[in-house]
């Protein structure tokens, strides 16, 4: 299976917890990198680490919350064609619409248990790590 | 014939003519003895004459020469002259007949005639006796008679002369002209104007008119001058009008003005002044006729300013611009410049000012139902003054009239109007307001109507783009919460997860039945957060129109709702099949049918569904004989997280979201519930 660098993109240090158990339970390859919101995350993507194959991204964060970031990233020259998964509790049709409309590549709810979200989670991303990125 | 018979006849003729020679101055010489007696005896004749002339011119002098009648008679009353007026008047001739003037006297005058007598008896002399007489041809007339007592020559008297005068006509005369007087001042008492007659600006005379017009006694007019009469702003218009007369450019001149009665009030005169000047062309008198016009004035006032405010108000829908129309006629009618409408506000209980032509007032005035005239005006819909009590003494305001505009017998507004005056409104004011009152009442009800109406509109719209706001305000907050109520639903089950991972030998079967709770509970949890989701948007989500079986929609539902053992479910009569949305339908069933469950303590339930089918809608009811409802939350159950009864089951929004969705579908919902026995919820679906 393909590494793939993560960005996790997540205030809630619980569910930054989840996301690491579960690779870690499913025993996959895959790095995580994580912020607490937008701002680091932007800051993060600007600087000169590596940049992530595919951004988790939750809506509701403090600072900057979720489709402000989008909107940065999406209009990015180069950042724009980093796929992004929208990772949130929201169901919110208004909030399904601007993620996608902005141009993200997922939209996925977390389920209430723990269980069905280590589901959900080892099938995205078996999807991604079997799909082709642009790399720089 | 011969010489000698020539010679003879010739001397003859010598003879003769000496014989006559000699006779002729025989004559002569008689003729002038007898002359000279002649003119002896003219001479005495007229010395004669001249003294009978003297005597006679005398006589007539004293008797036959004055025109008047006169008459001597004895103290008997035997006539013993009289000279020819004497004659023309008693049409006894005493060359003829005698008569005494006892005779003559007329019955009624028989007393003072003797009285009369009596006093010239012992005077001597008696003047001015009036009294009528009898003639010799029974005519009847007034004479005059001034007499004295003719005394001889020792001082006794003999007789009684009188001069008298026939005043039969002037004595009619007279009678005729006080009559016409009488008569003439009858028409003046009488007449309906009133009128004054004055004299350098002094009242000389009124008539009884004039004191019923300006509530003045004659005696009091007498004291005063029109001047003082006239009310002070008309006086300025009365001066050109008196100048002129002065001046002598005009003697006549009609004005209509206004006077002071002695009450206070002021009447409106039609006012007819005409000079009568003297040969030298100044003022003599001032004729002053007054007709009260005050009631026709008044009459054509009302019309002039009902027609003003019909074609005024005519078309207008602004209650503001028919109020201010309405107020500044009447204030032109009353004179006042204090007039002001009010609005009755029934909901506030109040009357709220919506014109008014008292500059002085800047906010709009409210005043209470009851409070004030004003407000006992409004409450009891009788027009009413207040002539007495200082209303507004820091205004000066001494008089009120406050009247009712009544529309289908409700007070829904008040005209009011203050002056200055004292005792300044009339009964006929509040007869012509209650007039206008009615000709502006329906037009102020429309206009009423339509403020009401726009008020709702423009409330309506407002409400409406608060409601979406709050609407979507709900939903965005709802997404908020459920968002952040979920997410640490999420964080607890996840961590009792790595909890059970993590010591998966550890735990004890009773540790693991309690994590199987917590999940319990946190589903619960999520569900209730989803139903809140479900509720914001519930009017949101388009729906889809299927054909529901309800009897099929409730069987289903009985397998999902958990039915405990003790109670049943019934459906009374056969439920119809709809065409609407399942989803929707089934949530409120679903709510009613599980409150029923929930809030059922008998030890045998019974929850029973029926409909009635009306022409253009359904009417369901479900009924159960559990714990009843107090009346007083009747309204309140429908309320969002107004769970009556605490319990874990119950989310408090069920109900909510039942009402909203039949709101939604344009039905209704109610219940009907007794303590302990029952409760049914009705709602209707419209077909």
């Amino acid at each position: 299976m393909k590494e793939l660098t993560i960005l996790l993109i997540e205030d809630d240090t619980i569910e930054v917890m989840k996301l690491n158990r579960t690779i870690s339970k499913l025993k996959l390859p895959h790095k995580i990198i994580e912020k607490n919101n937008g701002e680091e995350a932007l800051e993060y993507l600007n600087s000169s680490g590596p940049l992530p194959d595919i951004i988790l991204l939750d809506l509701n964060m403090p600072k900057m919350n979720g489709i402000e970031f989008l909107a940065v990233l999406k209009h990015h020259e180069t950042l724009k064609y980093l796929p992004t998964i929208i990772l949130t509790t929201s169901s919110h049709q208004k909030d399904m619409l601007d993620c996608y409309s902005l141009g993200v590549t997922g939209y996925l709810i977390k389920p209430l248990k723990y269980d069905d979200y280590v589901s959900k989670i080892e099938k995205l991303l078996a999807y991604w790590s079997i799909n082709e990125l642009i790399k720089k | 014939m011969d010489t000698e018979k020539v010679e003879i006849l010739q001397r003859a003729l010598s003879r003769e003519k000496a014989a006559r020679k000699e006779a002729e101055g025989i004559l002569e010489k008689k003729s002038l003895e007898l002359f000279n007696t002649a003119q002896k005896l003219k001479h005495a004749n007229r010395k004669l004459e001249f003294l009978l002339g003297q005597k006679s011119s005398q006589l007539k002098g004293v008797f036959e020469n004055i025109n008047d009648a006169y008459l001597i008679m004895e103290l008997n009353g035997n006539v013993i002259k009289v000279n020819q007026a004497a004659i023309d008047i008693f049409g006894y001739d005493l060359k003829k007949e005698s008569f005494n003037v006892q005779s003559l006297i007329y019955s009624e005058d028989h007393d003072y005639s003797y009285s009369s007598f009596n006093e010239l008896y012992q005077k001597g002399i008696f003047s001015n006796y009036t009294a009528r007489v009898v003639t010799k041809s029974k005519e009847i007339k007034w004479v005059q008679i001034n007499s004295s007592i003719i005394y001889d020559d020792k001082k006794k008297p003999i007789a009684a002369q009188g001069i008298i005068r026939d005043i039969t006509k002037s004595k009619f005369m007279t009678e005729f002209i006080e009559e016409q007087k009488t008569q003439l001042d009858t028409i003046v008492e009488h007449a309906p104007f009133g009128i004054a007659l004055t004299q350098n600006n002094k009242i000389l005379k009124v008539n009884r008119s004039l004191t019923t017009l300006l509530g003045y006694t004659e005696e009091e007019l007498l004291q005063k001058t029109i001047k003082d009469l006239s009310y002070s702003d008309d006086l300025k218009m009365t001066e050109n009008y008196m100048n002129k007369m002065i001046s002598g450019e005009t003697n006549h001149f009609v004005i209509e003005k206004r006077y002071v009665k002695k009450d206070g009030s002021i009447i409106w005169a039609k006012s007819n002044i005409s000079v009568v000047r003297n040969e030298e062309g100044e003022i003599k008198f001032q004729i002053a006729i007054f007709e009260d016009i005050t009631s026709k004035r008044e009459k054509k006032l009302i019309l002039d300013m009902i027609q003003n405010l019909t074609h005024s108000i005519l078309g207008k829908v602004n209650i503001y611009e028919i109020s201010w129309e309405i107020v500044c006629e009447i204030a032109g009618y009353l004179g006042t410049k204090d007039c002001t409408l009010y609005i009755n506000n029934p909901k506030k209980n109040r009357l709220e000012q919506v014109g008014t032509f008292d500059p002085q007032i800047e906010s709009p005035l409210k005043i209470d139902i009851g409070k004030g005239i004003i407000g006992e005006v409004a409450l009891s819909g009788i027009a009413k003054i207040n002539n007495e009590n200082s209303i507004d003494i820091g205004n000066s305001k001494n008089s009120e009239i406050a009247v009712p505009i009544v529309n289908e017998n409700k007070v829904i507004g008040v005209i009011e109007s203050k002056h200055s005056d004292k005792n300044y409104f009339t009964k006929e004011h509040i007869t012509t307001l209650e007039n206008i009152a009615r000709l502006v009442s329906m037009q102020l009800k429309s206009a009423l109507h339509l403020r009401e109406r726009r008020k709702v509109e423009v409330e309506n719209t407002k409400l409406l783009t608060k409601l979406e706001h709050n609407n979507k305000e709900l939903q965005e907050y709802a997404h908020i919460v459920s968002h952040d109520l979920k997410s640490p639903l999420r964080s607890i089950n996840a961590l009792f997860s790595f909890i059970k991972e993590d010591n998966q030998d550890k735990l004890d079967e009773e540790s693991l039945q309690n994590i199987q709770l917590i999940d319990n509970t946190l589903e619960k949890m999520e569900q209730l957060i989803s139903d809140v989701l479900a509720y914001s948007s519930v009017d949101k989500r388009e729906s889809e129109k299927e054909i529901v079986d309800l009897n099929i929609l409730i069987n289903d539902l009985k397998k999902l709702i958990y039915l405990p053992k003790n109670i049943e479910l019934k459906i009374l009569t056969t439920l119809p099949t709809l065409k609407t949305d399942q989803t929707k339908i089934q949530q409120v069933f679903q709510n009613l049918i599980s409150n029923a469950v929930k809030f059922n303590d008998k030890e045998l339930g019974l929850i029973e569904i029926d409909v009635e089918q009306h022409e253009s809608y359904y009417q369901f009811s479900i009924k159960d004989n559990g714990m009843g409802i107090d009346e007083k939350y009747f309204d309140q159950i429908f309320k969002i997280f107004n769970s009556l009864k605490k319990s874990k089951e119950s989310s408090g929004i069920g109900l909510s979201i039942v009402k909203k969705i039949i709101d939604h579908e344009g039905g209704k919902i109610w219940l009907e519930s007794e303590k302990n026995k029952f409760t049914t919820f009705f709602f209707t679906i419209p077909k």
